[in-house]
């Protein structure tokens, strides 16, 4: 036994510790709200107030009773968690957006900033947390004494202990003043309390070092192999395969949703979020810290079973194990473990709740009726204060009120889960909010209140066992002796457990109902405004209301209201930034926007909706703005799609206009080269013909042969130049496709000694050796002979005039090779220049190899006569001295060449 | 970049899928398996499978967590490169 003022000292030091703890943080916080009071960790550590003093002590106790039962309570937490990308990531950075208060605030706001909705969220999370706060201040009443009684622990923990009320009025007083202190000393921007926060943080490393401890000693002294400490396990643990049931199943069920849903979670994880950065890394350090406070779980409680005596209460295992076997310091420090968890879950609860419960319950009440002073501007923030205050000790004290009442009953032993049920109920509310458009504000009512009546009748009246409001006929016999009207049997559903039961009827009801109910009605304007910003939240972070609702305000009526809530001093900050220097009478629709916004993130969104409606004078919603703003999301997605498949087929029209461009460019370069050398073609021809005539026309006395020589040059100038203008006209033709020679099988090698034939004595002339090589035999080919012949003779000639070598030698071979038939013209002159390799066959484009003579027509227009009868002329690649020209064409076959020969072959016919 | 985003929606499906896989690791029918009256090591079979999904669980929930880290990290630094 520790003696009562021994732990009472202690308590109030560390009651101290925290103090200037919530103190300190309070004060850093002032100075620098972005420290390490916004940190993650401390983030994931006050979400641990999940970890009740319930759960301290009650998951051994329900391990050595039950088994496994104590674990789905734990393993819902870490799947929402770990599952945070699909919906507590949504859930938080809609509640930072739009600067939540509380779930009654979320969820109201979401649904048309309805007063009546976060009305009721209020008083049914009233309803489900007055007796979770009565079951903390039952389990600290209880430690207390049983640490405390003078016949030694082990006979407090086997015999029922009449509470000591006092010890619980004492704790109760305490709790609220420090609640009061730090979490209701201001109207704070956003809710934030980085002081009460920080408290929690060094509560919750408490709590689980307590139980690390009291489990590692367990584990160090434990005698023996293992398999001997299981032998006295309970038996659901040695045959586990009954505990995963559908208890099971609902179990993990409903601490997901509770997690979420229970005010002081939404509180510190929702309302006192400030970055995705927390969020994301509780997804993993929340798992871990529950891990960490389960794993010593059922060491510690199958020790109890072994070392303590029967009829010891396993509940208190924790405390009674150390005290047994002699170690009463380990026992105080379990029970201040417990102290934690259950001191910090009533402070974050009566924080919320209050908050609830001002912005909620009393402001909208009190504006209704004009109760709220306007003396000055202080005394309305007085006013809020002084009733979230008395909301934290009204709240405190439905708690001590209930266990009072209750007294010693069971019924209080199950009221976690009975809570738990009773707030699962907002969820239905809150997942259609953040995920379904059409979901309305009639159908969340609805639905939450039929789910709340069915949880008080299946669950919660029936919890008290007939000793309150539902009487025993009721719970055995039905409503009215209705049988299926049994709130554990309801429409005769029976056999199941009792929860399982409730938890299926409430949340069944409640969602049929609000899909129904959604279904037929219309949503108004503004809720379905709202529910554009909570669905898209990530897409349209920016997109303000401003520009959908036209109000219109006095500055002057505006500013009041502003001052009222918000104090002077902010209120001149607000409109000053709002307004710039411009003095108006009529505030904008930003400047109202703004107020208001600033105005929810103290009273709530429905509250400072009212507030600001009762000044302004006008206020429309552009329903074309909201259809566009409804439509365009379903929209995005299709358009978006459309988008990349448009943008995709721009580049690569794009892509192709550039390389279309690109060959007009050199297209258009090559026109003008082509008529600047046409021109000067002509011109050399004109102007000898012209300055001939002249000298003919005015000398008249001119002798006869020197007459006859100019004509001669004359008309030798004329046919030039008629020749030249004739290839341009055949060579333009023929790129148009418009001349259409007969195509007729010919031998090419006839044509080829006919050209060599015909260049022998240019050769001669020249001083040019051409020689004759290997030659082809008789072969086949489509084409026109005279045409063929002609490209043979350019091709010989050009390689004539063009050879400046000492010993000038043109080559000519003929080869079939592959199926090909090939005819090489080489030369050892200078050669070409790669660059100029295919320039040459350009019209005009004589290159330094054709640049002496001629009109530079011949290459092009022989190519373009081989590629008509289907072949190609190109320059070989690989010779070493000179040029070598290469011709080839495809040989007919004999067999076919009949039935070819009369049409003209594809490659023709382009 | 494709690459980098290809592989960050790799994460964002981890990120979704984790809790479902968890889910149907704790549930029946999967968790029967092992809800037998077996012994390893001296101690029941059960435990040893509920605490592994559950420390599984924390491990695979900080590594995408660390990704999802690294990559703002690294967008954040790239957004700061291109304005500066």
């Amino acid at each position: 036994m520790l003696h009562a003022d021994f732990v009472i000292i202690i308590c109030l030091i560390y009651v101290a510790i925290l103090f200037s703890v919530a103190f300190a943080g309070d004060r850093k916080a002032r100075r620098n709200p972005g420290g390490w009071l916004s940190s993650p960790l401390v983030y994931t550590l006050s979400i641990s107030i999940y970890c009740t003093s319930w759960t301290f002590f009650g998951a051994v106790g329900t391990a050595a009773r039950d088994g496994f039962d104590f674990a789905p309570i734990y393993l819902g937490p870490v799947i929402v968690f770990i599952g945070w990308w699909v919906f507590l990531r949504k859930l938080v950075t809609v509640g930072r957006v739009h600067q939540t208060t509380s779930i009654a605030d979320f969820i109201s706001a979401r649904f048309g900033k309805h007063p009546g909705l976060g009305a009721l969220i209020t008083i049914v999370a009233l309803v489900a947390t007055a007796p979770y706060i009565a079951l903390q201040l039952k389990a600290l009443t209880d430690s207390y004494q049983v640490l405390t009684h003078p016949a030694g622990a082990i006979v407090a923990s086997s015999t029922i202990l009449k509470p000591d009320y006092s010890v619980a009025f004492w704790l109760a007083a305490g709790l609220c003043s420090f609640a009061i202190i730090f979490g209701v000393r201001n109207l704070n921007v956003n809710e934030h309390h980085h002081g009460v926060i920080a408290a929690i943080a060094v509560e919750a490393v408490v709590k689980l070092a307590a139980l690390l401890i009291v489990g590692l000693w367990v584990v160090l002294s434990i005698r023996g192999v293992p398999a001997e400490m299981f032998a006295n396990a309970p038996v659901s643990l040695m045959q586990p395969a009954d505990t995963f049931n559908v208890r099971w199943i609902t179990l993990i069920f409903l601490s997901g949703i509770a997690v979420v849903c229970l005010p002081r979670q939404f509180q510190v994880m929702v309302v006192e979020n400030s970055s995705e950065r927390q969020i994301r890394t509780a997804s993993w350090l929340f798992p871990l810290y529950l891990f960490l406070l389960c794993l010593f779980v059922f060491p510690i409680a199958i020790a109890g079973l072994n070392r303590l005596p029967a009829g010891a209460n396993p509940d208190l295992y924790v405390l009674t194990l150390p005290l047994q076997e002699g170690r009463p310091h380990l026992a105080l420090l379990a029970f201040i473990g417990g102290f934690s968890s259950a001191t910090s879950m009533v402070i974050i609860s009566s924080i919320a709740l209050s908050t609830m419960i001002s912005n909620h319950l009393i402001v909208p009440l009190a504006l209704r009726f004009s109760v709220i002073p306007s003396a000055s501007t202080q005394s309305v923030r007085r006013f809020i204060l002084n009733t979230r205050r008395a909301s934290v000790i009204f709240i405190v004290f439905l708690g001590f009120l209930y266990y009072w009442l209750s007294g010693t009953s069971s019924a209080l032993a199950s009221i976690g889960l009975i809570s738990f049920c009773g707030v699962a109920q907002f969820m239905p509310g809150i997942i259609s909010g953040l995920f379904w458009r059409r979901a309305s504000a009639s159908g969340v009512i609805v639905g939450m209140i039929a789910g709340f009546i069915l949880w008080a009748y299946t669950l919660f009246l029936p919890s008290f066992g007939g000793m309150f409001f539902m009487p025993l006929s009721v719970i055995e016999g039905g409503l009215l002796g209705i049988t299926w009207l049994k709130p554990y049997a309801l429409f005769g559903l029976s056999g199941l457990d009792p929860l399982v039961h409730a938890v299926f009827w409430s949340l069944f009801v409640n969602a049929t109902l609000l899909i129904g109910i959604s279904l037929i009605t219309e949503p108004t304007p503004l809720a379905r405004l709202q529910s554009a910003l909570f669905v898209d939240v990530f897409r349209r972070q920016t997109e303000s209301e401003q520009r959908i609702m036209r109000r219109t305000a006095r500055v002057a009526d505006l500013r009041q209201v502003a001052e009222r809530i918000l104090g002077p001093r902010e209120a001149v900050q607000l409109f000053a930034s709002g307004q710039g220097a411009k003095r108006t009478v009529i505030a904008s629709d930003d400047l109202l926007s703004q107020v208001e916004q600033r105005l929810a993130s103290h009273i709530g969104a429905a509250s400072a909706r009212s507030m600001v409606s009762r000044v302004v004078t006008n206020e429309t919603i552009s329903v074309q703005e909201l259809k566009r703003l409804a439509g365009e999301a379903e929209q995005i997605r299709a358009y978006s799609e459309e988008l990349e498949r448009k943008s995709r087929q721009v580049e690569e029209a794009a892509a192709e206009l550039a390389s279309a461009n690109r060959r007009l460019r050199e297209i258009d370069k090559q026109k003008d080269e082509f008529l600047s050398q046409v021109s000067h073609e002509v011109r050399t021809p004109m102007a000898s013909i012209r300055s001939f005539s002249d000298i003919l026309l005015h000398d008249r006395d001119m002798e006869e042969a020197r007459r006859e020589r100019f004509l001669a040059i004359i008309q030798n100038e004329s046919i030039r130049l008629t020749r030249l203008l004739d290839s341009i006209l055949h060579m333009n033709q023929m790129e148009r496709g418009e001349t259409a020679w007969p195509l007729e099988l010919l031998d090419p090698e006839e044509a080829l000694d006919q050209a060599l034939e015909s260049c022998e004595a240019l050769a001669h002339s020249a001083g040019v050796r051409l020689e004759r090589g290997q030659r082809a035999g008789p072969v086949q080919v489509l084409g026109d002979s005279d045409k063929l012949a002609q490209v043979f003779i350019n091709l010989i000639s050009n390689a004539i005039k063009h050879n400046a070598d000492t010993a000038p030698l043109v080559r000519v071979t003929s080869a079939v090779r592959d199926g090909v038939y090939e005819v090489r013209i080489a030369d050892n002159g200078p050669g070409i220049p790669p660059q100029e390799r295919e320039l040459i066959f350009i019209k005009f484009e004589r290159g330094r190899y054709a640049g002496r003579s001629g009109a530079g027509l011949g290459l092009p227009i022989s190519r373009q006569i081989v590629e008509r009868f289907g072949g190609s002329l190109e320059l070989a690649e690989d010779c070493k001295v000179g040029a070598e020209f290469v011709v080839r064409l495809r040989p007919v076959e004999a067999s076919r060449a009949r039935d070819v020969g009369e049409d003209a072959p594809p490659a023709a016919a382009k | 970049m494709s690459d980098l985003e290809s592989h960050s929606h790799g994460i964002r499906d981890a990120a979704v899928v984790l809790p479902f896989a968890m889910a149907a690791l704790l549930l029946p029918p999967l968790v029967l398996v092992f809800a037998r009256p077996t012994l390893v090591a001296g101690i029941p079979l059960i435990i040893l499978y509920i605490y592994s999904v559950w420390a599984l669980a924390v491990l695979s929930a900080f590594l995408i967590a660390r990704h999802l880290d690294l990559r703002e990290r690294a967008r954040r630094k790239e957004d700061a490169g291109v304005l500066g």
